[in-house]
């Protein structure tokens, strides 16, 4: 975890032109945008109707026809599609099962951390002085404290639960976004529209949401996009070092971390998870460049 | 392999039983290894060993002398059983072939190994409680017990003193001449007085000192030197077991004079003492590395544990990731990997590079229910289901053991009864009264209990402590479920769940293992009887917890062996069938080694005492 | 510059000392480790005096005063488990982890920052797209994963590299990729990006115009403008890779502090959690100093102290 910041300081050009995120007619690339959206929206489809689609009871054992090889081995079954783990239970179904969990810890660690980083961010480029040190100092510690160190703090202190997955995961992210937000109110506190709307007295709160917060949004949102892969990854991490969910909650974290020991012998306890998280990371980080490319038209016209 | 296996799974007779058998008539692992698969107990026959036992023997001699006789007599029964058993095999040709490869003619004794270790303990000073911390290996490879053990568990003599009782007054212990320590002093009466007092925390260089044998040494009180070789222990708190306490695998003795001048500090880092290996140097977090201790008391052809080593050194790595410690096997890096998953061990074994070495690691896992506790944690002013013997009956008959050990462990391991077959005092006909698995009574008993909507519950366990713990702990939860149990699995946080289950703030049923070693007693004083450190607090003990506790304390005291082990089998009795527990089985450890070594398990201990029996045959 | 430096060390000391109090208040809540590792029949009273001698008897801000005026005489106390002192059983394994993290940084930038440059100078070429390939999957593979595939792949199977443990150059190859997997792949997305960005300015398109040839346009001024935006991430990521290499140190057994501390929080080893994590937040305050210094030698016109 420890680069991931990298994704979070990419200079996104102040000066360049902005566009909606709406656009008016399809965009340049837009087959590989649809094919990009469409693996989104399996995944989001899998994980909102799990209960519905999965063809076992992805929590039913049966120890008797443990760790079954998947379809395309020799001894595997069509009714196994990836197999069985080490407990009997379809893989398959876990993994549709742990969708869900991606997606909730997705749906709340990337707007709960939006929300906190762009609002410290926001206010901290704009009141600048006391409270902008403050913030900055916040961010540094956040950044020097080690992060998986904290959440094995958590994990010690409060036991492992997905809740406090989510919770050490906002904690992580804010900081990005508030660094990101800060430098480009910086930069826009200084332009015309701006003075012009202070000088006609608006209010600081509604210069920020109505004037600062719709500049800043299209870099957010791409590094909101940026981040959904780092989620996930995070997610893996802190199961294999013991403090991701408890062993109720099915996620692809866990799934990975708990078949790794099988690797050499059984690829696919590990394989099948893991090259999940990596679907979905990529195409995560693909279509934030490719959000990132649309927004900034300085770069898309190049070559 | 599996048309054997078939077969031999009919075998009637306790897998522990010919594991200590095997062991007294120099079976290999590989023996075991064909005749130790599948089932047993359950129906079989009280064995010759235990029926041997309840016959009339002179009592005049020292009590532990004439247990030690009547169970070396059974062993041979035994053993002669187990041939028999082998030459009925088809197997018998191969495996007298590993035997003859085995023996010891073949070895190299002068080879080293190396063995890949998933822990390992802070500091090497095996008296220390703080060596105990995490879920580290010992080094207690290192140390050497005052006494020896037999292949049941029993002290003998012939180690580096002899002992006598004063009846229940005290105990004389008599340091044998010649015995040395790995610096070459030699080992006095002084150095024991020493040992006992630093242990008990009466040594005068620092009484502060945090021992972990307090427990083991609970009997003793002022110790005073007789003569030069001899000292005399008082028994403040009489027990039969006070020379076996002196016998565990690991008990350490250290030398006075080395220890007062390094410290505490420094003796953790370099100790030195009486065992098999000596200490060389280390790197934490890194390697241990160890020679034979050349002088070791007691030569190969010794009838007892432990003896000189095979082995001219050893080094221990420290490989926290299994995949990675196999890995390493794989590459040739190291020659042994310890505590590796079943469902990885066998393949290995197949490939026929490898040896999978099996353990019994000593200990009896259950689950202890909160059954002491007055009200339902769940709802407060309820009373607590668990006292309900029916619940725990359900509890015990929801858990498919068989389908847990041959499925998910290796399929070896022994079912344990508060204690398991085999062990002193063990009632031989309760297997026909085992719990077994039956999930429609469950759900039948919880009904007729008045908990048909179910039970809420918490299940603790400590998360990677043993092998595969997480997915047999998994499954017991389904199992659980199954019946009408509504489960919450919660993997513990070692340090937090230690200090909680010693402050009895633990109100919900959690896995612990019962030492399924010797020195029973001692271990039934701290997990059978309801005040002990690690049962639930105890605010209203049943009436058959009581007789327990009442059992425990009288055979204590009982040197009486045929009496004493009336009392055992009674309380074992009354423990087993009020389900006070949900008894599960006794782990075997599962280690891989290159296809040079070899390593039979001699007697119960951890493999890290049984070091001096790694074997490396010659190329 | 020492007018400039003066403060931002006092600001560092700050956040050093929050990071630090944090970690204290932290591992104080967790529980500490004397009733766990105690001997079986151990009184309360044996218990109570042995945290007596430890002063975890005291109120928390007398635990916490003491701990300052400690540190102050740079006495971080003894480890609980050990007995010696917390500062050297870190300091004894910190080289191990600094040794791990530099190869790791080296090879983030010896590939990351290269391969970045050239998949920008051929964009959307078969090279740049197989960049960004690789690029994407290092950034969307769990470390621990990638970590025992290597080892499977370079160790066992091919058996070029030791599997694990710490020893010749060649025990650092395989837990430094590992390290640097992630850092590496952002590195190559940012110099690329960077890259990109600064080439559509217009100051490069007049030194084009004037007749520059295009390597001496990429590198005299395109480059050392992209790097100037890379540096602190360069700087974040060097900083953050001491306390991010403990799944890697669990991973190849390689005995260093990230795993200490692992292993401390564990058993709660108070003294020996507080100096790791002291080390390593001084270490991010030192390489942004660093940072901050390397963008003045790089950029005589951003003046250190100058704002973020």
């Amino acid at each position: 975890m420890s680069a991931q910041r990298g994704a979070a300081v990419e200079p996104v050009p102040v000066e360049a032109q902005r566009r909606g995120l709406w656009p008016r007619r399809l965009p340049r690339g837009w087959p590989l945008l649809s094919f990009y959206l469409a693996i989104m929206a399996v995944f989001a489809f899998a994980g909102i109707f799990a209960d519905l689609i999965a063809p076992h009871d992805p929590t039913d054992q049966n120890l008797v026809n443990r760790l079954q090889d998947p379809v395309w081995q020799a001894e595997g079954s069509a009714e196994y599609l990836f197999g069985t783990d080490g407990l009997g239970r379809d893989i398959f179904s876990r993994l549709i099962k742990g969708s869900q969990t991606s997606l909730l810890v997705i749906a709340t660690v990337i707007p709960g951390s939006l929300v906190l980083g762009t609002g410290m961010g926001l206010l901290a480029g704009w009141r600048r002085g006391s409270f902008d040190s403050f913030a900055m100092r916040l961010v540094e510690v956040q950044l020097a404290f080690p992060a998986l160190l904290f959440a094995l703090l958590i994990a010690a202190m409060l036991g492992p639960s997905l809740r406090n997955v989510i919770i050490i995961l906002i904690v992580f992210l804010w900081a990005s976004y508030a660094r990101l937000v800060r430098a480009e109110v910086l930069s826009l506190r200084e332009r015309e529209f701006v003075l012009a709307a202070r000088t006609i007295g608006a209010s600081d709160l509604r210069l920020m949401v109505r004037h600062l917060l719709p500049n800043v949004v299209n870099s957010v949102v791409i590094l909101a996009t940026l981040n959904v892969s780092i989620v996930i990854i995070a997610e893996a991490s802190l199961s294999f070092l013991g403090a991701g969910a408890g062993p109720d909650t099915i996620s692809w974290g866990k799934m990975v971390a708990e078949g790794r020991d099988l690797l050499k012998i059984r690829f696919w306890l590990t394989g099948v998870p893991g090259i999940t998280i990596m679907i979905v990371a990529l195409v995560g980080n693909l279509l934030g460049d490719w959000l990132r490319d649309y927004l900034d038209p300085q770069l898309r016209n190049l070559g | 392999m599996s048309a054997s296996w078939q077969r031999l799974r009919h075998n009637r007779l306790s897998r522990r039983t010919l594991l200590r058998a095997s062991a007294r008539a120099g079976v290999g692992a590989a023996g075991l290894a064909l005749v130790g698969c599948g089932d047993d107990d359950d129906d079989s026959q009280p064995s010759a060993a235990q029926a041997q036992q309840q016959t009339e023997q002179p009592q005049q001699q020292s009590q532990q002398q004439t247990e030690r006789q009547q169970q070396q007599q059974t062993a041979e029964q035994q053993a002669q059983q187990v041939e028999q058993q082998e030459q009925s095999a088809a197997e018998a040709q191969a495996q007298q072939q590993e035997q003859q490869a085995a023996a010891d003619d073949n070895v190299d004794y002068n080879a080293t190994a190396i063995g890949g270790y998933g822990a390992f303990p802070q500091i090497l000073d095996q008296g220390s409680a703080l060596a105990r911390g995490g879920q580290s290996a010992s080094n207690s490879y290192h140390y050497g017990a005052v006494f020896p053990l037999d292949p049941f568990g029993q002290a003998v003599t012939g180690g580096v003193a002899e002992w006598e009782f004063v009846g229940a007054e005290s105990l004389i212990v008599r340091a044998s001449p010649g015995r040395t320590f790995h610096n070459g002093e030699p080992i006095t009466a002084e150095d024991i007085k020493f040992t006992i007092d630093r242990l008990t925390g009466k040594a005068a260089y620092n009484p502060e000192y945090n021992s972990a044998w307090t427990g083991e040494l609970s009997w003793t009180g002022d110790s005073e030197l007789v003569d030069d070789s001899t000292l005399r222990i008082e028994q403040a708190n009489p027990s039969v077991d006070a020379a076996n306490s002196m016998a565990v695998g690991g008990f350490p003795l250290f030398p006075k004079a080395y220890l007062e001048e390094a410290g505490d500090e420094q003796y953790g880092q370099f100790p030195i003492a009486t065992g098999p290996f000596k200490f060389v140097e280390w790197s934490p977090d890194e390697r241990i590395l160890s020679a034979r201790h050349d002088d070791f008391y007691n030569g190969r052809d010794y009838a007892h544990a432990p003896r000189l080593p095979y082995l001219a050194g050893f080094e221990a790595r420290l490989i926290p990731e299994i995949g990675a410690r196999v890995s390493a096997l794989e590459a040739g890096e190291i020659d042994l990997a310890n505590s590796i998953p079943p469902d990885l061990a066998v393949p290995l074994g197949e490939t026929g590079e490898f040896n999978v070495f099996y353990h019994p690691a000593q200990r009896g896992l259950h689950l202890k229910l909160p059954m002491t506790i007055e009200e339902d944690p769940y709802n407060p002013g309820q009373p607590n289901p668990w006292r309900d013997k029916r619940v725990r009956i359900a509890a015990n008959l929801a858990v498919d053991v068989d389908a847990i050990t041959e499925n998910i462990m290796t399929g070896r391991e022994d079912y344990t009864y508060t204690l398991s077959s085999g062990q002193f005092g063990f009632p031989s006909e309760l297997p026909e009264q085992r719990w077994g698995y039956d999930p429609e009574e469950a759900k039948r008993l919880l009904a007729e209990a008045g908990y048909a909507d179910g039970i809420e519950t918490d299940l603790l366990y400590l998360s990677g402590l043993y092998t595969n713990d997480q997915l047999f702990m998994e499954a017991i939860a389904e199992m659980w479920r199954e019946v009408g149990f509504i489960v919450n699995l919660i993997p513990e946080d070692i340090s937090k769940f230690l200090g909680e289950a010693r402050n009895k703030e633990l109100t919900a049923p959690y896995l612990f293992p019962q030492s399924a070693g010797f020195t029973s007693l001692g271990s039934f004083a701290i997990s059978v009887d309801s005040q002990g450190t690690y049962e639930h607090r105890a605010e209203i003990v049943s009436e058959e917890r009581q007789e327990v506790d009442r059992l425990i304390a009288e055979a204590k005291t009982e040197f009486d062996a045929d009496r004493r082990q009336e009392l055992i089998s009674e309380l074992v009795r009354i423990h087993y069938l009020d389900a006070a527990w949900v008894f599960l089985f006794e782990l075997v450890q599962t280690h891989v080694g290159a296809s040079r070594l070899h390593w039979d398990p001699y007697f119960l201990q951890p493999p890290s005492v049984e070091l001096w029996n790694l074997k490396s045959l010659k190329t | 510059m020492a007018a400039h430096l003066i403060p931002r060390l006092l600001q560092s000391l700050a956040v050093v000392f929050v990071v630090v109090s944090l970690v204290f208040v932290g591992s104080r809540l967790i529980g500490d480790p004397i009733e766990a590792y105690q001997a079986q029949n151990a009184t309360q009273e044996a218990i109570d005096a042995q945290r007596e001698r430890l002063g975890l008897l005291d109120p928390l801000i007398v635990q916490y005063g003491n701990f300052l005026a400690g540190v102050v005489q740079l006495d971080f106390g003894d480890s609980i488990f050990t007995e010696r002192p917390a500062l050297n059983e870190v300091t004894s394994r910190l080289w191990a982890t600094v040794q791990l993290s530099i190869a790791a940084f080296v090879l983030i930038i010896a590939i990351g920052v290269p391969v970045g440059v050239l998949a920008s100078l051929r964009r959307g070429s078969v090279p740049d797209l197989l960049a960004r390939l690789f690029a994407l999957v290092g950034q969307a593979m769990p470390n621990f994963w990638l970590g025992l595939l290597l080892i499977f792949l370079f160790a066992v199977q091919l058996g070029w590299l030791p599997t694990s443990g710490k020893g010749g150059f060649d025990h650092l190859v395989l837990p430094a990729i590992t390290l640097a997997g992630f850092g590496t792949a952002a590195t190559m997305r940012l110099t690329r990006s960077g890259l990109l960005e600064v080439l559509s300015n217009d100051y490069i398109r007049t030194a084009r115009a004037k007749g520059l040839s295009g390597r001496t346009v990429i590198l005299r001024h395109a480059l050392r403008n992209a790097l100037l935006g890379l540096i602190t991430v360069l700087g974040i990521m060097l900083a953050q890779l001491l306390a991010g290499s403990i799944i890697v140190e669990v991973v190849f057994a390689w005995p260093g502090v990230g795993r200490l501390i692992f292993r401390s929080i564990s058993l709660r080893d108070f003294p020996v959690i507080q100096v790791g994590v002291l080390v390593i937040a001084l270490w991010f305050v030192v390489v942004n100093i660093l940072v901050d210094f390397s963008y003045n030698f790089l950029d005589p016109r951003i003046r250190v102290g100058g704002g973020t």
